[in-house]
């Protein structure tokens, strides 16, 4: 493994002092940041030589609930978030969500702050020792497009880029109308998402997620996330999908509904929730919100993806059905 | 038949077990003495999948202070294409080429005094490539036009390679009997099918990893491997030395490795030969996980099965191609299909078998070789072939499957013993009761239970599959020690099957031994022991069991002479019963065996070689397996609601081990059918998931939660190893077909390209 900086701050300002020249990178949990150091999938113009770890920063690790809303610290680890009995029962989509993460002992391990900021999936971009210098390294093409795209994206690419955000708690997050709170600023999790060719996220270089907030549920409102993967034990989504959902005197009167491992960015299938308010939530009408939400597909024409598109249609219909 | 057993045939606790258990055991992996003169060893690997070295210059990397040895192809010795290799053909390469066969083939190696400076000494080792055409598909390199990746045969099949000179001879397959053409014409239905099998790292979990040094113009080598007796053989011969110059040790516990280090390969030379060129000094080559993946995996496969009955039930020919992936450097020309059709009675049969080399990673042996893959074909055929005529896939079994008196005179499978009569019946009969095939199945295709899109199935099949190979060198050695406790000396590896343990209880029952007066002398030291067979092909338990068994009768036989003196008895009167000779007749007048040999002033040393050991004829594991899944029509989830594997390894050695190997191999199977595959880019012919997160084995979490072994231990009418067959492999077997067919039969859809993920699943319901 590559040698790099190591640095410990006690403080958020230490932190903002450490992140000031652009080749470092935070480190809460690791388990994505050391998988992308140690197979060395960065080019040396890309390359981090830096370090900052959240470890000994106050305060960044709680679950509360306080002025109407749920708020989670950065570093708190998943599998408390998947366990705790508050967010079982109110936020469940989140609870769902960060219990299906990888497996135990990288949810003891990873943070929820890490786990929305990790680094998009791609098999060609994540090659060891930077085999194929694809697109999102600088390079002119992207292998996916004629390769091997059966996880790849399949409503379209960013800056030609077809590497899906991979994360299971970003769409729970979008469902759930979540804020992230930076060092320096709120931004609704819709916004939070902007990949742009390079970065996943819309933080900048020397910015950091402290918290997560959720307004408390309204009346009425139920939230669910299902994950479908080759693997139950560990494993990265093909498709999963996180829906919130109000009902009042039997009618659907909002939704949100998101899908994740489709796109660079988790997708919000707003036709789909267009197509259900107003509606009785049965059978036919989260049949009909699944058909809805797949419509602006795109799967490559002589690709592998095209299979994930009956899945996701699928698990906007399995999401919604569980908020009943 | 029935015996009386002391310690054959329990659950006994295995001796390495507790400090497995509590990370208390030290696997070669884990050591490394920093203040010790070790070097560390490094590879520089080909970037192309397929190429020629023009020009290497290794000069800089020499020159870098902290570096020792620098090996590429010219530094491999002359021997090695022709001769390097292992007692069983498993040859893989003369270790560095300056062909490079696929991405990740190995171009040079290093060794230096860091691992650091390892790594920094091969970007100074200068490779001008000429890039070559490259084939992934095993079909395509045998067309006309491929690209000849074989240089010393004139194309990429065994076949013409056996006719050029200087071959090794690998078996190529065509064979048959009966006459095929004509019994497809006159069947009543015929049916084809292509059915692939994708190529999988096998999931071996210990980094491979050698310690080699020289003293002198002695090799010693430590690591983990299968087969230390071979190597010794190969690495001499490839050294230029005797085999007494030759020393493999092998620690104590090593990782499971499901028979990837069943050959000799480029694992032991590049430690040997950079050690020697470093002067002596040790060398270290430990492999990464990214190495350990593009280091060997299980071959793919492609197969055209054709397939004939007639309306009453009888299978009455069949016709199989199958083009086994080699991958670069592998060597199979075989499926070990005939172990497939020693399980049918098949009167008119055609067969041809094309070992493939192409431009992906190479392959070798792997637990049950050829018969998952022939197996998944076949027995999905089987039920094809059963549903077209209307007949339930059961009853077209037992009406089809070998029988022992049938057999005789009849070219079926390796051996007429090898099955007897009642073996599929009663395992057929097991299984279907235990997994409900009466309520179950429903017709083929036909899911017996829904709920919107979840459907349910349940499928069958069988299999048999070798116990050892017919003929190896063998040898073990029993030696009272001075207290009256028994040392056994076997020079097989335990790659964690606890075989050292079940060695220990076959010495203790054929001495008559209390179990825990047995130990076996754990490490393997080829200085220290005599030759063994590598553990593999099934045969630990059953061949290396009877050699032992037999050195601990001579042991015995010895005692019971001296204690006859010392009793004053015939020797014939005597036998021990815990560890205490006891006369027969006279239960009263006995001496345990610690105050006769200490007494006595006496060493007694039991042996068994080659010719004392009478193998009788292979009598194949047999199994049947039963699976129950439910598929997700809307999302091609494939979940097994229950599987149950029966298994007939004759009688148990360990009970607990034996459940261990079923479960396992039930594990893999299951893995294979569903989860595991290793993926190629087309463009650039690189592997897309050398590490275990894309490259899905399954974990304890993933197995169905309800799965059974059904153990049947009948017809033991042999006794060389306590009338035990074998469990290593056959249980991996399956498995895969099982699902399938249960697949098939809750969707009414078949998949014939093994690895039943989503995407495939959906493909044949028509909703991509």
């Amino acid at each position: 493994m590559r040698s790099f900086k190591y640095i410990n701050p006690s403080s958020i300002q230490e932190l903002e002092t450490a992140l000031g020249n652009g080749k470092s990178q935070v480190i809460a949990g690791g388990t994505d940041l050391l998988g992308l150091v140690k197979d060395n999938v960065l080019p040396s113009d890309l390359q981090f030589d830096t370090i900052v770890s959240l470890k000994n920063i106050p305060d960044l690790s709680y679950i509360k609930e306080e002025d109407g809303a749920l708020k989670v610290g950065a570093a708190t680890k998943l599998s408390e978030i998947a366990n705790h009995d508050l967010v079982k029962e109110k936020y469940t989509a989140l609870a769902e969500a960060a219990g299906k993460v990888a497996s135990p002992h990288l949810r003891n391990m990873g943070t929820i702050g890490g786990n929305i900021c990790q680094v998009n999936r791609c098999w060609y971009f994540r090659g060891i020792d930077n085999y194929f210098d694809c697109i999102r390294k600088g390079g002119n093409i992207c292998y996916a497009m004629t390769g091997d795209n059966r996880f790849h994206s399949i409503y379209g690419a960013t800056s030609g880029c077809l590497a899906v955000n991979p994360s299971d708690t970003a769409p729970a997050l979008v469902a759930l109308s979540a804020s992230i709170v930076t060092n320096k600023r709120t931004i609704p999790a819709d916004d939070f998402f902007a990949y742009n060719g390079v970065k996943s996220t819309i933080l900048d270089d020397n910015e950091v997620v402290t918290e997560i907030q959720i307004p408390s549920p309204a009346i009425g409102e139920k939230s669910s996330f299902v994950k479908l993967a080759i693997r139950k034990s560990i494993d990265f989504p093909i498709v999963n999908c996180a829906s919130c959902v109000t009902i009042a005197d039997g009618i659907i009167t909002a939704a949100r509904i998101c899908l994740n491992a489709v796109f660079n960015n988790p997708y919000r299938a707003t036709s789909a929730e267009d197509a259900i308010i107003g509606n009785t939530l049965d059978d036919s009408i989260a049949a009909t919100a699944g058909e809805a939400a797949v419509e602006n597909t795109v799967p490559l024409p002589n690709g592998k993806n095209g299979y994930k598109k009956a899945i996701a249609s699928a698990l906007v219909k399995q999401s919604l059905l569980a908020c009943k | 038949m029935t015996r009386e057993l002391n310690v054959i045939g329990k659950s006994l606790p295995i001796r390495t077990a507790d400090a497995k258990v509590k990370g208390q055991q030290a696997y070669i992996s884990d050591t490394y003495d920093k203040t010790s003169n070790t070097l560390i060893a490094k590879t520089l690997k080909s970037p192309y999948a397929h190429a020629k070295i023009k020009r290497i210059d290794t000069s800089a990397a020499e020159a870098l202070p902290g570096v020792a040895a620098v090996i590429s192809y010219k530094d491999m010795p002359q021997l090695m294409p022709n001769r390097y290799r292992c007692a069983i053909d498993n040859f893989e390469g003369p270790g560095l080429s300056d062909h490079q066969k696929f991405v990740g083939d190995l171009v040079a190696a290093v060794a230096a005094t860091s691992e650091e400076i390892a790594l920094k000494a091969l970007d100074l080792i200068e490779v001008e490539y000429e890039e070559l055409d490259f084939v992934l598909d095993e079909k395509e390199a045998t067309e006309p036009g491929a690209p000849v990746i074989r240089e010393w045969g004139a194309t990429n099949n065994w076949h013409d390679y056996e006719k050029a000179p200087g071959a090794f001879d690998v078996f190529v397959h065509e064979e048959g009997w009966g006459e095929p053409e004509q019994a497809f014409a006159g069947a009543d239905v015929v049916l084809e099918g292509k059915f692939t099998k994708q190529p999988i790292w096998i999931g071996d979990l210990e980094p491979l990893t050698a310690i080699a040094w020289w003293q002198g113009d002695k090799l010693t080598i430590k690591l983990n491997h299968q087969c230390p007796h071979e190597i010794k053989e190969s690495l001499a011969i490839g050294m230029g030395i005797k085999m007494n110059q030759v020393r493999v040790i092998i620690p104590e516990v090593i990782g499971g490795t499901f028979g990837i280090t069943n050959s000799a390969s480029r694992f032991e030379v590049i430690p040997s030969l950079l050690s020697r060129k470093a002067g002596g000094y040790p060398v270290k080559y430990k492999m990464t996980r990214e190495e350990m993946i593009l280091h060997k995996h299980r071959d793919g496969n492609t197969q055209f099965w054709k397939m004939a009955a007639n309306y009453d039930g009888t299978l009455v020919a069949v016709d199989e191609e199958h083009y086994i992936n080699n991958g670069g450097w592998g060597f199979k020309g075989h499926p070990y299909g005939h172990w497939y059709y020693s399980y049918y009675q098949v009167p008119n049969l055609h067969g041809i078998y094309f070992g493939t080399n192409t431009n992906k990673v190479s392959t070798g042996c792997h637990r049950g070789v050829g018969a998952l893959a022939t197996n998944f074909g076949g027995e999905q055929m089987i039920d094809m072939l059963a549903g077209t005529i209307g007949m339930d896939p059961i009853e077209f079994r037992k009406k089809n499957c070998t029988r022992v008196q049938e057999m005789e005179g009849m070219p079926y499978g390796l051996n007429p013993n090898g099955i007897w009569s009642e073996d599929f019946d009663r395992m057929l009969d097991a299984g279907a009761e235990r997994i409900g095939w009466a309520e179950k199945f429903v017709g083929y295709g036909k899911p017996y239970y829904e709920d919107g899109p979840r459907k349910r199935g349940v499928g069958c099949s069988i299999m048999a599959y070798l116990s050892g190979v017919p003929t190896v060198p063998i040898s073990a050695i029993v030696e009272i020690e001075r207290d009256g406790t028994a040392k056994v000396i076997e020079g097989q590896t335990d790659l964690g099957t606890s075989s050292k343990t079940t060695m220990a209880m076959i010495a203790a029952e054929a001495l008559g031994f209390k179990a825990e007066d047995v130990r076996v002398c754990q490490e393997v030291d080829t200085d220290g022991c005599s030759w063994a067979p590598m553990t593999g092909s099934s045969m630990t338990g059953q061949k290396m069991g009877a050699t032992v068994k037999l050195a601990a009768l001579d042991a015995r036989n010895k005692l019971l002479n001296i204690a006859a003196g010392v009793m004053e008895v015939s020797a014939e009167d005597l036998e021990i019963v815990d560890s205490i000779v006891v006369e027969k007749n006279n239960p009263a007048n006995t001496i345990p065996v610690h105050d006769l040999i200490h007494q006595q002033l006496l060493t007694v040393i039991g042996t068994a070689d080659y010719h004392h050991v009478p193998f009788p004829p292979l009598h194949l594991q047999t199994g049947a397996c039963f699976a129950d899944v439910e598929v997700n029509t809307d999302t091609g989830e494939v979940k097994v609601l229950d599987i149950v594997l029966c298994h007939d390894s004759g009688q148990p050695l360990n009970k607990a081990v034996l459940e261990n190997q079923v479960f396992g191999g039930l594990h893999m199977g299951f893995g294979h059918c569903l989860m595991e595959s290793s993926l190629y880019d087309p463009i650039t012919g690189r592997i897309l998931n050398p590490n275990m997160i894309d490259h899905k084995l399954p974990t304890t979490l993933d197995i169905p939660h309800k799965a059974d072994n059904i153990y049947l231990s009948e017809n033991l009418d042999t006794d060389h190893a306590f009338g035990a067959k074998s469990c290593g492999e056959g249980p991996a077997i399956s498995p895969s077909a099982s699902i399938a067919n249960a697949v098939h039969n809750a969707i009414g859809v078949r998949i014939f390209d093994e690895g039943l993920s989503p995407d495939k699943i959906l493909k044949a319901l028509g909703k991509v």
